[in-house]
């Protein structure tokens, strides 16, 4: 417990998570114009017209892919990569605690960071709709067919945030491979920075070869939404919309958190930290 | 001077990271025309509306045009960060400042080094697309550009290669002139990374999309060598290019790298 309070701390005393904190509200108000614009666009009855109570979702859906992504990457570098390389990570080592609780504590101060940046996201983003949104009374749903009330709205809300905190959860474990693997900070953010980026260019690769294949081939439908960043992109969406989908995803999930959840935790604690 | 120059390249690949960089970009072109050889039909996009069918000779640049994100996004920036922050940071760039040369020119060293840097992957791209495209895609004698309905020989095939790189050799030379701006400020590698990327990804968002040759940079170039060039985009190059290394000039000097 003080282990992890010593990592929220050590995180928090840097400027440079200051400064993202600080970002959270100016991205949501980027979000904000972004979708005035498009409110003119399209109608009150696309999916895409955020009013008041769809703002939330759909500024995290805008941000999540590139801000939220790198917020992530840059916690996780700073907490890992700069202090193993930087020889701070021995000094925390001299204390009773073994290796494997270093690492699950670490983990523990980055979730709860990533938990206060949406929490922020969430506050910021619902106040500046409410300053400058319009209320409508019913409301339409990406793939939902029928209109929903306020109240309904609001758990849709929350259990976006929640599968979106899961996705980032698990995108948590491929940084923190990453993170340890890497020789130096610079080569940490440039490996996290073109894993996103290969990420999102097999998805559009993938939906390429899907035009192009005929009859819907199934391994070729398999891997399009085998990347975290398709399930960001889209998967939450659908995941909310039937149970099918939610299975699906969540099992795309399970493998990614398995394969690179051991492979980080095997990596953080069988590495030699003491030299 | 010389020696500074090849003691900075010996750094450079004595870090196992750069040549896994190297051998990691040549399968992401091997893996790039897999692809569009088997699933792009022998056509290629200039924008998305307008469009052209490859063949050996437009592979030239339609290789560099579909590795340049991915250079100037990734690969590019890993390379100027790592020689210009990652030595100061780790205080393993003290060695070298021992040696007895005037200030001015270690900073001359390390942009010399990451020009050359930048022209090795380049040739590495254009020997490439040169091989591959005489066998993976039809063989061709004449080709139409970008603007350009009318066919051009072989010659002008290899000409217009070479301004086409060219031209992104100044953008990224550009790149270069920032990464070092930042670089002489900052001196955390992740907030120099983050604010290059926020910067590249701003000014495109903050100019409604009219100064793209950070992220885009091939659009930039086809319109520019069609002569249809937005010259906004031309003179913010060279400003950055000029402005960008005389400032970092000046705090490289004023630094103090005992810390």
């Amino acid at each position: 417990m003080r282990l992890l309070i010593s990592e929220c701390e050590r995180l928090f005393s840097r400027k440079l998570i200051w400064l993202l904190y600080l970002a959270i509200p100016l991205s949501a108000f980027g979000a904000l114009q972004y979708h005035l614009k498009r409110n003119h666009e399209v109608g009150i009855t696309s999916p895409e017209y955020s009013s008041v109570y769809t703002f939330p979702v759909n500024a995290l859906h805008e941000m999540l892919p590139f801000f939220f992504n790198l917020f992530l990457l840059v916690l996780i570098v700073l907490s890992v990569t700069e202090e193993y390389r930087g020889g701070e990570l021995r000094l925390i080592l001299i204390r009773q605690y073994s290796k494997a609780e270093v690492f699950f504590a670490k983990l523990g101060a980055v979730w709860l960071l990533l938990l206060a940046g949406l929490l922020l996201f969430y506050l910021s983003s619902q106040i500046i709709g409410w300053l400058a949104l319009t209320k409508v009374n019913a409301i339409y749903l990406f793939y939902h067919q029928e209109t929903f009330s306020v109240s309904e709205v609001f758990f849709y809300i929350i259990k976006f945030y929640l599968l979106t905190l899961v996705t980032l959860s698990v995108l948590i474990f491929v940084f923190f491979w990453i993170a340890i693997i890497s020789p130096r900070v610079t080569v940490a953010m440039g490996l996290g920075i073109g894993y996103l980026f290969l990420s999102i260019t097999f998805d559009i690769i993938m939906g390429i070869i899907q035009t192009h294949v005929n009859s819907p081939n199934l391994l070729v439908l398999f891997l399009m939404n085998f990347t975290i960043t398709r399930v960001e992109f889209q998967g939450i969406h659908l995941m909310l919309a039937n149970p099918f989908n939610f299975m699906f995803f969540s099992l795309v999930l399970a493998v990614y958190l398995l394969l690179f959840g051991m492979l980080s935790f095997f990596y953080f604690t069988k590495k030699d930290y003491y030299y | 001077m010389g020696r500074l120059l090849l003691s900075e390249w010996e750094r450079v690949w004595q870090r196992k990271f750069t040549v896994f960089l190297l051998l990691a970009y040549i399968c992401l072109m091997f893996i790039m025309t897999m692809f569009l050889k088997t699933f792009g039909e022998q056509t290629i996009f200039y924008t998305p509306l307008e469009k052209e069918t490859l063949n050996s000779l437009n592979f030239m640049w339609f290789s560099l045009k579909e590795m340049s994100i991915f250079l100037a996004i990734v690969i590019f920036p890993i390379l100027f960060f790592e020689s210009l922050i990652g030595e100061y940071a780790s205080g393993a760039y003290r060695m070298v400042l021992i040696r007895p040369y005037e200030r001015w020119k270690f900073l001359l060293s390390k942009w010399v080094n990451q020009a050359l840097l930048i022209i090795l992957f380049l040739l590495i791209t254009f020997i490439y697309s040169i091989i591959a495209g005489k066998i993976f895609f039809p063989e061709a004698h004449a080709v139409t550009l970008y603007h350009d309905p009318s066919l051009h020989s072989e010659l002008e095939a290899y000409l217009y290669a070479f301004k086409f790189y060219g031209v992104f050799l100044i953008i990224q030379l550009a790149a270069l002139a920032l990464s070092s701006m930042i670089a002489a400020i900052i001196n955390s590698a992740v907030f120099s990374f983050l604010l290059l990327i926020g910067f590249y990804f701003g000014v495109l968002y903050l100019s409604s999309g009219k100064i793209k040759f950070f992220v885009l940079p091939y659009q930039t170039i086809f319109n520019i060598l069609s002569g249809h060039g937005s010259l906004l985009e031309v003179l913010l190059i060279f400003i950055i290019l000029i402005s960008g290394y005389a400032f970092s000039l000046l705090y490289w000097m004023k630094r103090d790298f005992l810390v």
